[in-house]
């Protein structure tokens, strides 16, 4: 079978995804592409005898040198030099669109252009001449509806194609007048004495980018005999032409397409849209803001309340089978290990997949619609007083689920500053895993305030972020200046497709999924074993008695730490074992009163008689449960994120050292006005 | 011109609407309120209007957006626009209350499997306040005729919403 | 003979042509790729200080951080 190597590429929002997922099926292998953090998306697709192997690029304006995305995709590009690169056009916005699509033709890879969105383009007026495009560009191209799944046969035979044509394939050359064009022709005949670099690369293309003072392919030079003669034209060249050359480069470009390509290819008024009606509304200065936190308690309501039954089935299923495990298993320790330590820590983890599974439907409802945009922008000017990039809130957002995904999706933000600064405060927004602490806390010693107990750790969370990404931005050297400011694309509104939908919360949830299947499951059963050994020690005849067990060990040895905060040893294995996960917290303490249902009454009113906590120290248990460090997860994401040993151990330590000095700030507060 | 008057009834409903929204808004926000600080017991007002801080904001915000619409003065379209996003807000709030509801049944549902006996209850008090007495809700339906008239105003004006959108 | 103005006092809703971009390389480069060069025609959508600005240019629709908006400078187109 013939094979070949396709490459998909184009802007944002142009709709690449939703092709990737029509031609492979939705079949993706993800990874990482090599020593970056950036997601690679590789799949395959069969067509006429021919195996498509493609491989998703980054999502980019351009092809700079500037940031990762674009060198990824460049370096993709030339290196590997695919056999066909799918130029993703919106036809919606084609001016823009053409800008990468010219920049592709200067890397001299052999293009197929999907015209996308021609439904959007034809609602919005517009009237596109495909046969004159195509000849302009001297390429195929395929006019596509994505969301219809409509022109992907025909995208396909073009590949195949243009696969097939490769060696006829009509050089274009993009001419930028007089005095630029003398110039790459000199730069190119020089670089093209170079053989090795001449026959890796266009010269053409390397003449511009040595024009540009682009970063990476003077590197290329440095190592180049041909390096001196380079630089002497080049410094020539600055005599007679402007200094910003890059700019005055990107320039030329939008002149051609707007002078040269668009007259012949594209007819339509532009009226305003049914996007700019509605976005009256929702960026209005006094009401923008009220709108998206509006929706953003829906967006809570939906991912508690509406998934709360579904929590509770799988709950009662785990009981079940706990049940039955211990009633058939004779062997008593290993009937434990299977009824509770499995069932239950299975059970456990997974009571947690529907809030998270909701949350992230209702993301990517809102993101896909074309709301998460508009919710960036009026956030935007909040966000940056704070310290914070525009964008920071949608990690934010996502930490409420789980710090997981949230830190991850810190990526969109472009400066390192931010991105890091975003990722240091975000443990403080409260995840789920955190609610069952505050519920079982606040029901059983909080009596008619539990309620108020439950927000005000919400609360708590965001004000102590916001305290601390101004505390850092103004001490930290490294976050010293403002946050970059806000470029941001706002899309059309449009109904999401369910399909797309759904493929967006998979791949949010399924991070989430990864560490509870592993680590939080580990962690239960690492607490059933500590709880439940020495055996003997522990299970005397009918009772129970977890004072003699490792946990409670553990716990004691920890406790003089926590003294001045009245937490007991319980307290202290139980914040332990936070440290692995969250969601174990409540377990542990189930473990200890010998209850295996960790919701419900029963629990509450054990805590409460065992005189575990006080009201004001069940505030700061409470507190210090929110603050102090993020579960193992999350840490390890945000060294994967980071980088960087010294962000993620600093993270650690702040937050512990927060969490101790705010929870002893309220034990003494407490102390003081009299609740001891 | 029958244009000019259509309009204006479009907007007169919508104001209806926002001082309704407003009106529920308030009562929930306050209710909230006492209920947080323990001032009057746990139970809601003529047990329709739910004692609820963040959902009584969210009916402000709705009953604002849709008095918005009296912005006529700087044009039909800005209007229009208050008048659609009301209504899509009005759309959400209803179905995630709808949605709670069902999610209570479910639940009782599932207590019921486990032994404990089946209830109506559900429907008229759960995690959504009053249930399907909700305010909300009925707001929401009676939103719907002027989701009707307002659609076809923009249709008609050639203004369609793309049905289609891709993200990355 | 229009005055030249930055792109943030420009009103919602009036046309403009771009004369010039006050700021370093970086910034420069990274609004031309988004379309925001010399000669453009754009258009304020949306306009409330201190927030951001929304702009229509080249078809899109593309938010600007005020900070951002006051260095870029325009000619208001008449009529609009």
């Amino acid at each position: 079978m013939e094979k070949i190597r396709v490459a998909l590429i184009g802007n944002p929002n142009v709709g690449k995804s939703q092709i990737f997922n029509n031609l492979t099926g939705g079949k993706a292998h993800v990874g990482n592409w090599p020593g970056k953090t950036v997601e690679k998306k590789e799949g395959t697709c069969v067509h006429k005898g021919a195996e498509m192997h493609i491989t998703d690029l980054p999502g980019t304006y351009s092809l700079t040198a500037h940031s990762i995305d674009e060198l990824i995709a460049r370096n993709y590009i030339v290196e590997e030099k695919p056999d066909i690169v799918i130029d993703i056009v919106d036809a919606s916005n084609l001016e823009r669109n053409l800008y990468l699509t010219l920049q592709l033709l200067e890397l001299e890879a052999n293009i197929v252009i999907a015209l996308n969105k021609w439904d959007v383009a034809k609602d919005l007026g517009y009237e596109i001449n495909v046969e004159e495009l195509s000849k302009l560009l001297g390429v195929p191209v395929v006019p596509t509806i994505a969301t219809k799944n409509i022109g992907m046969e025909e995208l396909k035979n073009a590949v195949i194609g243009a696969a097939k044509a490769k060696e006829k394939r009509r050089e274009l050359i993009i001419s930028y007048g007089k005095p630029f064009d003398d110039i790459i022709l000199k730069i190119a005949s020089i670089v093209q004495k170079d053989k090795e670099l001449s026959g890796k690369y266009p010269v053409r293309w390397l003449a511009i980018k040595l024009l540009e003072a682009d970063e990476e392919v003077l590197k290329l030079i440095d190592r180049s005999l041909c390096k001196e003669e380079v630089m002497r034209q080049l410094s020539e060249a600055k005599k007679i032409l402007e200094e910003d050359m890059e700019t005055a480069l990107a320039e030329k470009r939008y002149t051609i397409i707007g002078e040269v390509i668009l007259p012949k290819v594209l007819i339509g008024a532009k009226p305003l849209t049914l996007t700019d009606m509605l976005d009256k509304a929702f960026l209005s200065k006094h009401l923008g803001i009220a709108i998206f936190l509006a929706l953003w308690w829906a967006l809570f309501r939906f991912t508690f309340d509406v998934s709360r039954p579904f929590s509770d089935l799988i709950g009662m299923l785990f009981s079940k089978l706990g049940e039955i495990a211990s009633t058939c298993i004779s062997n008593p320790q290993l009937a434990s290990f299977i009824a509770d330590g499995i069932f239950g820590g299975l059970g456990a983890v997974l009571t947690f997949l529907p809030p998270i599974f909701f949350l992230f439907l209702g993301l990517a409802l809102l993101e896909d619609s074309g709301y998460l945009a508009r919710a960036a922008f009026v956030m935007d000017r909040i966000m940056y007083k704070l310290g914070l990039h525009g964008r920071s809130f949608i990690p934010m957002l996502i930490g409420f689920g789980c710090n997981v995904p949230a830190v991850m999706a810190t990526r969109t933000i472009d400066k390192e500053e931010d991105r890091i600064l975003t990722t240091l405060v975000n443990p403080l927004m409260s995840c789920s895993a955190r609610l069952p602490i505050y519920v079982l806390i606040s029901s059983a010693l909080l009596g008619s305030y539990a309620a108020a107990g439950v927000y005000s750790m919400y609360v708590l969370g965001i004000v102590l972020a916001i305290l601390m990404a101004l505390l850092f931005r103004r001490t930290i050297p490294y976050f010293k200046g403002k946050p970059s400011p806000l470029i941001l694309e706002l899309p059309l509104y449009a109904i999401p497709t369910v399909k797309s939908t759904l493929i967006h919360m998979w791949e949010r949830g399924r991070l989430f999924l990864r560490k509870a299947g592993t680590i939080i499951f580990l962690g239960i059963i690492a607490v059933w074993f500590l709880s439940n050994y020495p055996w003997e020690a522990v299970h005397q005849g009918d009772k129970v008695m977890l004072e003699n067990s490792y946990l409670a060990i553990l716990g004691k040895f920890i406790e003089p730490v926590l003294h001045p905060l009245s937490f007991n040893w319980m307290a202290a294995a139980a914040l332990l074992f936070g440290f692995i996960a969250k969601e174990i917290v409540v377990g542990t303490f189930a473990t200890f009163f010998g209850l295996r249902e960790e919701a419900g009454r029963e629990l509450s009113e054990a805590l409460r008689s065992a005189g575990v906590f006080t009201p004001v120290t069940g505030l700061a248990f409470m507190a210090f449960s929110l603050i102090y460090t993020p579960c193992i997860a999350t840490v390890g994401v945000i060294y994967k994120e980071t980088g960087s040993w010294k962000w993620t151990i600093f993270t650690v330590s702040y937050e512990l050292i927060l969490a101790y000095v705010v929870a002893l700030m309220i034990v003494t507060f407490g102390r003081l006005i009299g609740f001891a | 011109m029958k244009r000019k008057v259509e309009n204006r009834w479009i907007v007169i409903y919508a104001v209806v609407l926002g001082i309704i929204y407003i009106i529920f808004g308030a009562a929930e926000f306050v209710l909230g309120i006492c209920n947080l600080f323990s001032l009057m017991g746990n139970a809601g007002f003529i047990e329709v209007i739910p004692a609820d801080i963040f959902g009584g904001f969210a009916a402000l915000v709705i009953g604002s957006t849709y008095l918005s619409a009296l912005s006529l003065l700087k044009g039909l379209r800005e209007s229009l626009g208050y008048i659609l996003v009301g209504l899509f807000l009005s759309v959400v709030y209803g179905a995630i209350y709808l949605l709670i509801v069902c999610a209570d049944g479910f639940g009782i549902l599932l207590t019921s499997l486990e032994g404990e006996a089946w209830t109506w209850e559900w429907l008229t008090r759960g995690s959504a306040g009053s249930g399907l007495l909700r305010p909300e809700i009925w707001l929401f339906f009676m939103s719907l005729p002027l989701a009707y008239l307002t659609l076809r105003k923009t249709e008609r004006r050639g203004l369609n919403m793309p049905k289609s959108r891709e993200s990355l | 003979m229009a005055e030249t103005i930055p792109l943030a006092m420009l009103q919602e809703n009036c046309e403009a042509i771009v004369v010039e971009i006050n700021g370093g390389m970086g910034l420069t480069r990274r609004l031309a790729e988004m379309g925001f060069t010399n000669g453009t025609r754009v258009k304020v959508l949306h306009s409330s200080p201190p927030g951001p600005i929304l702009v229509m240019v080249r078809g899109s629709r593309i938010a600007l951080g005020r900070g951002l908006a006051m260095k870029i400078f325009v000619n208001p187109v008449e009529g609009s």
